[in-house]
């Protein structure tokens, strides 16, 4: 039976780039196949190597915000060179290209969601916290095909902006689209 | 001509350096080395105000990567403010937690996936494909431990994500990590250090020291290899690569002073000595501050401070005395010229009545306890300031000043000057003679993927060089990482001894905002980086200074005039005599330089994998992509 890893990625100190972890953070309380991969970058491929299916949950700048996209990782990388690289910034396509190159045969997905404001210190957008659910749905399709059931329970938006409230220490409200970027807690 | 060349930021070492070399093209002599930091972290300015114990884990947060080394300098600077210890299984905790959680996943995690990039087929064929085509042709001498025929076969598996050696120390460093976490709680920052004590749920202790046990037992197996493998590369480069100069590779790239300034901590606090001073002081933390020297110098590894050969001090307390930090190239405010006091006035004298710095003004408001951090950012300016590093130095106590040098070298230096052994429950782990170190691993030690020969008995000797070279600190490292797992044995043994004997208590009674009136402290300890050192003054339970030194900050200090004697010409950090004390081995025209004997002086002190800028892996050939399958957009809000 393949082994399944749903993991979600960012920084909730960039304001949307959080939302991939927060989320991540409170299915955990649910499932035991979902973790929270923060803004480990590079210092994850230990963990993911254990797997043989991954679905990353993270934001996608090329999208517009808000919208949300189911995207499959192909592709494979030969190592010839090295360059520069921030190691918290991986994308999960590099991660994957990574995993490849090490001779980990994974079946990798990622369901993204367009972000409004990756500044610091910045709440998260009210375009990226509806489209939670659409999110949760994805998920729910895409684990359900390898015979796994997503548990979830409360209301999915408040917690993603406790997360916040935990990593920025105060009470975030939602930014309204045009004023994306602005700290209003 | 003269080939000018601006590394900025350097990649694959912690936090943010940028490093000046000016080149002369025909010798390919460096003549000219400056580095720079350009980045403000300014903790000292967050700590004042806050409870002491709160430092352990504020501290900690300096950096993702060694976040255990502050927090145990922290907390024992904590202990000796306190007046209190843990109790001998509380100690052994401590140190067991600190091998697992920080040394065995991170001197290997540097060795391979930092520094063995810039030692890999892809680096080496490409910039020295004379050295590669030796490397091709020279046999391994350590085959019968890591399995590889040819140095060319180790460095094919340096090659950064594909190289099997990277893959293994990705998988072991994660292994270390999570025995660690049986201890720590958590990996980074441990969440159970306390002063006096370890808070780690013990309930079901024998169980969880057999998970150690079988841990350490595949980690001392991975060990052996990185030791092997790095002990190859480092003959290699001594015995069969040479400078433009004409000189071993091994012997003379990098060089920092002549001679070295070694500093070193030490770590691992002896489970009954230093539980015994807290018994001896009776609650006075004064009167334990007189036990520290005792106490320091029974642990695992020794400190002290030693110039070349010589050791000047084996006696922390009295190293201390002369540690200052000035800041004439570093973009902050002179307090002690703008009459700057800490909130609990000049410090003069340490708690024994010892004047601080022999008594020298002004020189005593620069030492740490009276140190205030007031940030004066600025442009860089190699005439005069051009980093937000400070300058520490050392005033002796005949007067000299001297700059220093700290890291895995520095603590097998004072190991081996020290001509002592360390031994616990019956098992030596290392001994030494005051020129050679050995190192005592066990047996048995299975790994299922790595080769038989990692399985027997090794003893693991380590010379003392004459110098700290770029090869030498690399070296270092690896033995440093065996010594580390042959200590950890010594405490797990012991810890199972003292579960035989009932003795499971872990810590002395401590209760939240219980401190003395007013007292001041230290904390030293080694890391993986080097010293890590920690200074507390502290009146009724809130902070009034609280300073610190990462082991880099000592490393990586600009220049200044304030050395004298010998060091008056070299009054700069090792990473600017490291890289002055180079030429350049790229078979390359210069004006294509990319300045790799630079990085990998610098390199080779410390890089780290958390905080900076890395290296990533560019598929020549190869592509990753994503192929969208659908998009959603009926939720998309709309004001």
């Amino acid at each position: 039976m393949a082994r399944v890893l749903a993991v979600g990625l960012g920084n909730p100190l960039y304001g949307d780039d959080g939302f991939g972890s927060c989320l991540a953070q409170y299915l955990m309380q649910f499932n035991d196949f979902v973790y929270d991969g923060d803004a480990h970058g590079v210092g994850l491929l230990g963990l993911l190597s254990d797997y043989d299916v991954l679905v990353f949950v993270d934001v996608d700048a090329s999208l517009p915000p808000g919208a949300v996209a189911v995207e499959r990782i192909e592709g494979s990388l030969t190592v010839r060179e090295t360059r520069l690289l921030d190691a918290h910034r991986v994308p999960p396509s590099l991660l994957v290209g990574y995993l490849r190159a090490m001779g980990r045969d994974v079946e990798a997905r990622l369901v993204a969601v367009g972000p409004a404001s990756l500044e610091l210190l910045s709440p998260p957008s009210r375009q990226v916290l509806s489209a939670a659910r659409a999110v949760l749905r994805e998920l729910e399709d895409i684990l359900a095909g390898y015979g796994l059931v997503l548990r979830w329970e409360g209301d999915p938006e408040a917690e993603i902006l406790r997360c916040y409230e935990r990593a920025l220490g105060a009470r975030p409200r939602a930014t309204a689209p045009g004023t994306a970027g602005r700290t209003s807690f | 001509m003269s080939v000018k060349l601006w590394i900025d930021p350097i990649t694959r070492i912690e936090g943010h350096l940028a490093l000046y070399a000016d080149i002369d093209a025909s010798t390919k002599r460096v003549r000219e080395a400056r580095t720079s930091t350009m980045m403000f972290r300014g903790f000292e300015v967050i700590l004042r105000g806050k409870p002491p114990e709160d430092a352990i884990q504020i501290t900690s947060r300096s950096c993702g990567v060694c976040g255990a080394a502050h927090a145990n300098a922290s907390t024992a600077a904590n202990d000796a403010a306190a007046g209190m210890t843990p109790y001998p299984m509380g100690i052994a905790l401590r140190a067991l937690g600190y091998a697992f959680g920080e040394y065995l996943y991170d001197h290997p995690l540097i060795l391979n996936l930092l520094e063995g990039p810039d030692y890999s087929e892809l680096i080496v064929s490409k910039l020295t494909p004379s050295v590669w085509s030796a490397a091709r042709e020279t046999p391994a001498k350590y085959s019968n431990i890591h399995g590889y025929r040819t140095i060319a076969d180790i460095m094919r598996d340096m090659n950064p994500v594909v190289g099997r050696i990277w893959q293994l120390a990705v998988k072991y460093q994660r292994e270390s990590r999570r025995i660690g976490s049986l201890i720590y709680g958590r990996a980074p920052h441990p969440n159970v250090l306390v002063p006096g004590g370890i808070t780690t749920d013990i309930t079901n202790l024998p169980a969880m020291l057999l998970e150690l046990y079988s841990g350490l037992t595949a980690l001392t197996a991975w060990v052996k290899f990185v030791w092997a493998v790095w002990q190859d590369l480092y003959e290699f480069y001594r015995d069969h690569v040479t400078t433009p100069a004409g000189e071993p590779y091994a012997l003379t790239q990098g060089k920092t002073h002549d001679p070295p300034v070694m500093h070193a901590s030490g770590w691992a606090d002896h489970p009954e000595v230093y539980s015994s001073i807290a018994d001896e002081a009776r609650g006075s933390w004064r009167e334990m501050y007189a036990l520290l020297d005792k106490a320091y110098n029974a642990r695992a590894e020794k400190p002290g401070l030693a110039i070349g050969r010589e050791i000047y001090s084996k006696n922390v307390t009295e190293i201390q005395l002369g540690y200052v930090e000035f800041v004439e190239s570093a973009f902050y405010e002179d307090w002690a010229k703008a009459n700057v006091a800490p909130p609990a006035g000049w410090i003069k004298e340490d708690p024994l009545g010892r004047p601080l710095v022999h008594g020298m003004d002004p020189l005593y408001k620069y030492h740490m306890w009276n140190r205030t951090t007031l940030p004066k950012p600025g442009a860089i300016n190699f005439a005069a300031k051009y980093s937000w590093d400070a300058e520490p130095r050392v005033v002796l106590k005949d007067g000299r000043v001297v700059p220093l040098e700290t890291g895995p070298i520095s603590q097998l230096w004072l190991d081996t000057l020290h001509a002592t052994k360390f031994e616990l429950a019956g098992f030596k782990a290392w001994e030494s003679d005051g020129s050679r170190l050995k190192i005592y691993l066990p047996g048995n030690t299975v790994a299922p993927d790595l080769p038989p020969g990692t399985r027997d008995e090794l003893v693991i000797e380590w010379k003392l060089p004459k110098y700290s070279t770029t090869m030498e600190r690399l070296l270092a490292r690896a033995v440093h990482l065996a010594l580390v797992a042959a200590v950890a044995w010594a405490y797990l043994l012991y810890a199972l001894d003292l579960v035989n004997k009932g003795m499971v208590l872990t810590s002395r009674p401590w209760s939240y905002g219980r401190w003395p009136s007013f007292s001041y402290s230290f904390g030293w300890w080694q890391v993986p980086r080097g010293s890590c050192m920690h200074w507390l003054v502290q009146r009724e339970g809130i902070l009034v200074n609280y300073q610190y030194e990462a082991p880099t900050t000592p490393n990586v200090s600009p220049r200044n005039n304030r050395c004298t004697g010998e060091f008056a010409g070299q009054c700069a950090g090792p990473f600017e005599m490291a890289a002055l004390n180079n030429y350049v081995t790229e078979e390359i025209e210069p004006d294509k330089w990319t300045g790799l004997d630079l990085v990998r002086a610098i390199r080779s002190f410390d890089p780290c994998i958390a905080c900076a800028v890395h290296f990533e892996a560019r598929g020549e050939g190869g592509r990753v992509y994503k192929v969208i399958e659908k998009v959603i957009w009926s939720h998309v809000y709309t004001p």
